[in-house]
């Protein structure tokens, strides 16, 4: 690769990276747009940080998802998952079922219920706490890791009260963190195109905030691939990295590649059929090489099948994600690879890469 | 020798030896990352900057096999439920659609069906060259060729002879599996062993009848076999140049009887993916073309090979029950601007190219 006029060599620039040079924009965004051999170039140098910062472990987390509801009021173009009332396949847990499924999660020995539904028209700010609560009352002593900054702009506004407070009810509920999505591409003239019922990147990031001020922490992720360019995806890595620097909240960032096949926005050719490997294997790389103050960046293989799951463990990746015992959303898209995966197959794709599989809390602490 | 200097001798022509072919199968880490770095470069100056592809029809004749090997999902025995086994009109049928599509070949994948004889292969051809004129019929594997030469008590060079006479094209270099006879007798008990493979590739051609290489890996060999496989095939290469590509094939474990009873792990890893195409690229110095087989790996890998050292993107293909049967998600048919799509995003041209790759266009220039 050639170096733009003006511009140091891609080698000199990732020396300097590694050095503590903090990336810019447009040196992100050269990154992202990066094609042939640079591409395995800037893959090492993003393991080579990764290596320093995180160490060798290949984390994972033992959690089971639980969709409570498939209704929502949003139509994402990107979204295979959300139904009307009246669909045929929609579906709406009690508490009391939902109470069952954290009992069953407990019993499989998990640290961690994930708890993402939809927007059902009918849920107020109390559906969320009490959906928090029945978990609670199943699984007492699992980190109860919910909601997002959508769902609780959502909750606020049905049930008139502020974020805040929102924020503040959910945590005496026992909410533990924050699911950081919903953030797809923080640019809002992407956000109008794929996901126009949203809040938009200000509100996404404000109520982000306020949960780390408030002692939540969460994760942060990018869904990309619908078609957004480089210059989009490095603007929303610009928008995390700057939000840990004021709050330091961010556990880990996790990209999450567009699972195209039974969306909307492809099937109207709109977007392109997801992202390609190379382009997987540089935002990956590349956010660990541009988020010099997040610790943690996940290989999703729910989305990303887990043959390239090892792969982006070799380009910046230190962590598995969860072993996820169920998961719809992926599979409503059409992604082949969700389930479950186990712990001896994680196990199996640390040790062919040389390096230890350990087992992690939400929150990265070491378990065993 | 440490490992830069060995892929730079080799870079320069040193012809690899099995046990630094072993070294580099069995590498971790960062590598990976240099030997398929040195694997591209390696293809860069061997083929240049083209990914090409043939547009092909795979025809599956039956699904009634004698051989029934652990690692295949497809073959039935004769006589059970769901099998198949198609006459004249069903064939020309499905090779006029073929020719309707605008394939240059049409490639019969089917089970070795225990009622076939010489005449019924030569029947097949016929009647697929009867409807298909000048369109490359690749067909029959060393594995058919040696048992209907056995069933008529004829040589093989006769029965090749009598194929090519029917209307053969060029010979598929399948069954190959891994040519250990120790893995064989895990794997593919049945099948002709690795002398007889190696004869029949030998006396083909010889006679001028072209066929590819193949390697099915990941049902649990060595790093050791798969360089034996290697070394076997570079050895028969250097005596007749007859090989017009090499195609590693990973194995689809998910429905198979191996992998279900517990005799072989869960396929390759993506590492394992990533190097058997690098090393082959760097240990097979008489091959032109590496084939990266995305009906196997799933369109993320076969961009992340496209840059580890493989130059060729197979067939449209239009159906595989083979690998589907077996439970790969992404095998049936890719759109060649979807290759286009794939081939531009890591800045190479996709051209069209015949079976013996003749390139038959261009194709436009990626776009910056």
């Amino acid at each position: 690769m050639t170096s733009p006029p003006g511009t140091r060599p891609l080698s000199r620039l990732l020396a300097d990276v590694e050095g503590g040079h903090r990336l810019t924009a447009a040196e992100g965004e050269r990154l992202l747009t990066a094609t042939g051999p640079a591409v395995l170039t800037i893959a090492a140098a993003a393991d080579r940080v990764r290596a320093r910062h995180a160490g060798e472990a290949v984390t994972f987390v033992r959690n089971q998802n639980l969709n409570v509801t498939n209704l929502c009021v949003n139509r994402c173009g990107f979204c295979g998952f959300s139904r009307r009332e009246g669909d045929p396949d929609a579906f709406l847990l009690s508490l009391d079922q939902v109470r069952d499924a954290a009992r069953i999660a407990k019993k499989r020995g998990v640290t961690e219920i994930c708890t993402v539904s939809g927007l059902a028209p009918h849920f107020t700010g109390q559906t969320y706490t009490a959906i928090l609560g029945a978990c609670r009352e199943g699984a007492p002593g699992v980190h109860l890791h919910a909601g997002n900054p959508q769902e609780i702009a959502y909750g606020a506004a049905r049930s008139g009260w502020s974020t805040a407070e929102q924020i503040d009810l959910l945590r005496a509920a026992g909410l533990g963190s924050l699911c950081g999505t919903a953030a797809e591409i923080l640019v809002d003239e992407v956000r109008r195109r794929i996901c126009p019922g949203k809040v938009r990147t200000a509100e996404w990031a404000r109520i982000i905030v306020e949960a780390h001020r408030a002692g939540v922490p969460s994760t942060a992720t990018i869904m990309y691939g619908t078609g957004e360019s480089a210059a989009d995806r490095v603007a929303h890595l610009g928008v995390l990295r700057d939000i840990q620097d004021e709050t330091g909240g961010f556990t880990e960032f996790v990209p999450l590649s567009f699972v195209h096949y039974r969306t909307p926005l492809y099937r109207s050719g709109r977007a392109p059929a997801g992202a390609t490997g190379r382009e997987d294997v540089l935002m990956t790389a590349v956010a660990r090489l541009f988020l010099d103050n997040i610790a943690h960046v996940q290989a999703s293989w729910v989305k990303v099948g887990t043959k390239l799951a090892g792969i982006l463990l070799l380009s910046g990746a230190d962590d598995l994600g969860g072993t996820l015992y169920e998961e719809h959303i992926t599979s409503a898209a059409g992604g082949s690879g969700d389930g479950y995966l186990d712990p001896a197959e994680m196990a199996r794709l640390a040790a062919d890469l040389g390096r230890p599989l350990r087992e992690r809390t939400t929150l990265y602490e070491r378990i065993g | 020798m440490n490992l830069r200097t060995l892929l730079s001798d080799t870079l320069a022509g040193h012809r690899l030896t099995p046990a630094e072919g072993r070294r580099l199968l069995g590498s971790t880490g960062q590598d990976i990352l240099a030997i398929a770095g040195a694997a591209d470069e390696a293809r860069e100056d061997r083929v240049g900057d083209r990914v090409t592809y043939v547009r092909n029809q795979n025809l599956h004749v039956t699904n009634v096999c004698k051989n029934l090997c652990g690692f295949c999902g497809f073959g039935r025995p004769k006589g059970a439920p769901g099998t198949y086994c198609f006459g004249k009109d069903e064939v020309q049928r499905r090779a006029r659609l073929a020719v309707e599509r605008g394939v240059t070949e049409i490639c019969p994948l089917s089970g070795v069906h225990p009622d076939f004889t010489l005449e019924s292969y030569e029947d097949l051809v016929g009647w697929i060259r009867e409807v298909a004129p000048g369109v490359d019929i690749h067909f029959c594997s060393p594995e058919e060729v040696s048992f209907v030469a056995a069933r008529a008590g004829i040589p093989v060079r006769e029965v090749l002879g009598r194929l090519r006479e029917a209307g053969l094209g060029t010979l598929q270099g399948t069954a190959a599996e891994i040519l250990v006879d120790r893995v064989r007798a895990v794997i593919c008990p049945t099948k002709c062993d690795t002398a007889t493979w190696l004869d029949v590739i030998r006396e083909a051609h010889g006679m001028g009848i072209r066929s590819t290489a193949t390697i099915m890996y990941g049902a649990g060999e060595t790093g050791t076999d798969r360089i034996v496989h290697l070394d076997l095939l570079r050895g028969l290469q250097d005596e007749t140049g007859g090989f017009t590509e090499l195609v590693p094939m990973s194995w689809i474990h998910q429905n198979t009887p191996l992998y279900r009873s517990g005799r072989a792990p869960a396929g390759a890893t993506g590492r394992e993916d990533v190097l058997l195409i690098a090393t082959a690229r760097l240990y097979l110095d008489n091959f032109d073309h590496i084939q990266v087989s995305w009906g196997k790996v799933g369109l993320k890998m076969a961009s992340v090979l496209l840059l580890s050292g493989g130059d060729d993107l197979g067939g449209t293909m239009f159906e595989d029950a083979v690998s589907v049967d077996a439970g790969a998600g992404e095998a049936s048919y890719l759109d060649p601007s979807e290759m286009g799509r794939i081939a531009n995003d890591l800045g190479r041209r996709l051209c069209w190219r015949s079976t013996t790759y003749e390139i038959l266009d261009e194709g436009p220039p990626p776009r910056p």
